[in-house]
């Protein structure tokens, strides 16, 4: 990353400011002729001169391609041609999805040099609507890790304050969306990847349902759990990459035929007046630190006072939930995993290999047995909302730890703290729903945190119109980090 | 010989129920063995305690599932609201 930078900062930064605009109004300005996207990405490039030694964000830096394509929307736009709901946007991705003639690392020492034969789905679609690849983003190894520690390619960094977490996996989307690196990027959550850094960082990230976006060409971490979503600095910006993520897919047949929602209009509505919001006290308030709790309750405070109604649901055992949730993730990874694991175990850093391992112990009964109770379980959650719109829940117990109190490799206490930063995320998976991190505020100075919003199968919508009025009334991503 | 006669009586032909870990290290090393990775010294029973506690749960649970359960994800969700838009 060293040479790239420097040749980075050598170049004439343009104006600065343009980085901090929302991705879809930059994606406006760009189609309006107010900026160009040369623009856009010289700033993009200034503000990674600027924090990538900071935060670690990037694995790999694409600045002369991104140049490139960037000139050339610039031309396609004084031609009058078509530029696409993303055109000439710079983006960056989890190095997780696969590009065709491209190095994938998936965070691993295994893949370090692996080139990927097939473009995923979710890039064809982005790349479809002119979005920009600025370069392949930092991650914690195969996906598998909660932190943000990567001890192949270093730690991504909080850039709310570098001595703690971005939470993990998908932490170098986080790091470089909330450090104004790129307008968005993608993650992937299996257990709260996209939803957890999105919490440490002040951002808004979507965790669709199981199925709603395709995962063709994306590394796989555990097939019934595994979605792919992104996290953006707000909400209207989400609700525009999931609308052009969504829909089916031939090349992934779990990809879902359920129609696409009209994301971006109900983010804009702010129509919320009327709707039903469940708060589950038990479980998801058990661990809550003070600061987080004053912070969540003023976030449902203000969200009455736009007009929703806020009711108390008493969830199932999410306990169990979360021991089926842990049932069937470590059979499905260990499943990916076992041939490397036979055969180059040496290569994994020591928390994923740890992690990976608990699968082989996994009996084929009680898989199967997680596989059976799904349905059930889901089924018991959406009618302990009882009749609500969605449910309000913490994402997470606390403001981002510390990197080095979290740093537990394959320490023997590692389990219990990994456990403990997915708690309430973890579940969610299990059940399939649709579930979104939605900056709530700040705590303790200048460290963000967020809810989350929990909605009905493939109502996504719902969850846009929610965390739009409140971002309305409650706009964070006007604060930056410094 | 009457002391062993009593003896005898007195000690059952199967050992009492007591509490089964749901991993015992034996077994974690077995499985392992037969998926051909090596077992580090102590991962079998963090294993045990950690992935054996979260077996031990579900387990209970699992017994408690209808014999014709299949697996799947929403299809008791929408069923239900099968039978809503019947209503």
């Amino acid at each position: 990353m060293k040479k790239p930078a420097k040749k980075i900062a050598a170049r004439k930064a343009a104006a600065p400011d343009i980085a901090l605009l929302g991705l879809a109004e930059a994606a406006r300005a760009v189609a309006q002729g107010k900026v160009t996207s040369q623009a856009l990405t010289e700033a993009c490039l200034a503000r990674i001169a600027a924090w990538q030694p900071r935060v670690n964000a990037f694995l790999k830096l694409e600045a002369d391609a991104a140049l490139k394509a960037a000139k050339a929307v610039d031309r396609a736009r004084k031609r009058g041609a078509s530029l696409g709901r993303l055109g000439g946007v710079p983006l960056a991705h989890k190095d997780m999805y696969y590009r065709a003639g491209k190095e994938t690392s998936c965070g691993s020492a295994i893949r370090r040099h692996w080139k990927a034969t097939e473009t995923a789905t979710a890039l064809q679609r982005l790349d479809a609507e002119g979005a920009l690849d600025l370069g392949r983003l930092n991650m914690a190894e195969f996906a598998f890790g909660p932190t943000g520690h990567n001890y192949h390619y270093g730690h991504a960094r909080n850039p709310w304050n570098t001595d703690r977490i971005t939470g993990g996996s998908s932490s170098g989307s986080a790091a470089a969306v909330a450090a104004r690196m790129v307008f968005g990027a993608l993650g992937s959550d299996t257990g709260g990847s996209i939803r957890q850094p999105a919490h440490y960082c002040g951002l808004v990230g979507m965790k669709p349902t199981w199925g709603r976006v395709s995962r063709a060409a994306a590394m796989p971490l555990s097939y019934s759990l595994d979605t792919v979503g992104p996290l953006t600095r707000r909400v209207e910006d989400s609700a525009l990459l999931m609308e052009i993520l969504a829909g089916a897919d031939p090349r992934d047949p779990t990809a879902s035929t359920q129609p696409v929602g009209n994301y971006v209009a109900a983010a804009k509505s702010g129509a919320v007046r009327g709707l039903k919001l469940a708060v589950p006290r038990r479980y998801f308030w058990d661990k809550l630190n003070k600061p987080s709790a004053e912070c969540l309750e003023a976030a449902l405070k203000a969200l009455s006072k736009l007009g929703v109604k806020i009711v108390e649901m008493t969830p199932p055992d999410m306990e169990m939930v979360t021991a089926a949730s842990m049932v069937m993730i470590s059979a499905e990874a260990a499943a990916l995993h076992a041939s490397w694991l036979r055969t180059r175990p040496n290569l994994y850093g020591d928390q994923v290999r740890a992690r990976l391992e608990n699968g082989l112990a996994v009996s084929a009964l009680d898989y199967i047995d997680s596989q059976r109770w799904r349905s059930e379980a889901t089924a018991a959650f959406l009618k302990a909302m009882n009749g609500a719109d969605a449910v309000f829940a913490p994402v997470a117990d606390r403001p981002a730890p510390t990197v080095e109190e979290t740093d537990v490799a394959g320490r023997p206490e590692a389990g219990k703290t990994i456990a403990a930063l997915t708690r309430l995320t973890r579940p969610i998976n299990y059940l399939g729903l649709p579930a979104m991190t939605v900056p709530a505020g700040f705590v303790r100075g200048r460290l963000p945190i967020g809810f989350q919003l929990i909605g009905r199968p493939f109502d996504e919508a719902m969850l846009y119109r929610i965390a739009g009025a409140y971002e309305a009334v409650q706009p964070t991503y006007q604060t930056l980090p410094v | 010989m009457k002391s062993a006669r009593k003896k005898a009586t007195v000690t059952p032909l199967t050992p009492p129920a007591k509490a089964v870990p749901a991993l015992s290290p034996p077994l974690i090393a077995g499985m392992f063995g037969e998926a051909g990775v090596l077992l580090r010294p102590g991962r079998a029973d963090v294993i045990a305690a950690t992935l054996g506690a979260a077996l031990a749960k579900f387990r209970g649970q699992a017994q408690k599932m209808p014999f014709e359960r299949e697996p799947g994800l929403f299809p008791v969700v929408q069923s239900a609201a099968a039978k809503k838009r019947k209503q």
